[in-house]
């Protein structure tokens, strides 16, 4: 029983023992997946650079998943998300703001916000 | 083996992958889900665990950690988060931290993968990707059309 579950652990984790110098394939897959997804959303849009097979994982949303999963955005994040004033069709007379979220990769109209176009205009 | 103390706690001896032993309290080993597993399957009467792929130097720091984590109780939180603290300040390059999350993984302390996971990001979150290929051994395999359209794609998380 021990010789079978250590015999089947050491097959897993093999190849980094055989590894000497620290090597991304050392480690489990979903153990760097787990290191990345705690990481800030900058760092992971940079960090799609580094190889194909980096970017490939960074963009899929499996990973996003994850890491709404592990990081919730902090609250001083609401201050950073971008906001556009924009003209929507539902308030023909005023503007709306507009919340574009890169974490989500959505963008959300808020329609209580809203500021009347005269003073847009005048501004 | 299981020795059992004066104070009636049962020992447990963990063996490295380079052949040193370890006799730590089963409380403490049992901090690993893989140890607590054999324990709970009767394999630690056959003799000393062997953990194969954890060599003595980083198993003595587990065990360190362990120790620490099953003597503290919930009141010892903020005094806990310290000790953490100093714990992965002392391995400090990404090289041992490496190694100590691949022995966390195997050995199945979630407490302890989390803490090490989280110092590997902080450690990395400002780096350049070259900075991130050179830290792991990551070969560059964009061509310059694909790096350059990847990079562009980015380039707001560059500035």
């Amino acid at each position: 029983m021990l010789g079978l579950i250590i015999k089947r652990k050491m097959r897993d984790e093999m190849l980094f023992d055989q590894a000497k110098t620290t090597n991304i394939n050392c480690l489990p897959p979903e153990i760097v997946e787990e290191i990345l997804a705690l990481l800030p959303i900058e760092s992971i849009h940079r960090f799609r650079s580094v190889s194909k097979s980096c970017s490939s994982l960074l963009v899929s949303p499996e990973f996003h998943k994850l890491r709404r999963k592990s990081t919730p955005p902090p609250p001083e994040m609401i201050n950073v998300v971008p906001k556009f004033l924009c003209h929507a069709p539902s308030h023909p007379s005023r503007f709306v703001l507009l919340s574009y979220s890169p974490d989500a990769g959505k963008a959300f109209v808020n329609t209580k916000e809203s500021y009347p176009l005269i003073n847009m205009v005048h501004q | 083996m299981s020795i059992t103390t004066e104070n009636n706690e049962k020992m447990i001896t963990l063996m490295s992958s380079d052949g040193e032993e370890f006799v730590v309290e089963e409380a403490v080993a049992a901090q690993s889900q893989t140890i607590k597993h054999l324990i709970e399957d009767g394999c630690s009467t056959e003799g000393s665990i062997p953990l194969p792929n954890v060599t003595g130097r980083v198993l003595s720091e587990v065990i360190q950690y362990c120790k620490k984590h099953s003597s503290s109780d919930d009141k010892e939180e903020k005094e806990l988060e310290a000790w953490d603290a100093e714990f992965v300040k002392a391995a400090d390059d990404h090289v041992a931290l490496t190694d100590l999350m691949m022995a966390a993984n195997f050995l199945d302390i979630k407490g302890l993968l989390d803490l090490v996971a989280q110092t590997l990001a902080n450690m990395i979150t400002g780096k350049s990707p070259e900075e991130v290929r050179r830290m792991w051994n990551i070969k560059n395999d964009f061509t310059p059309e694909e790096a350059e359209k990847v990079r562009k794609e980015n380039q707001w998380a560059f500035e």
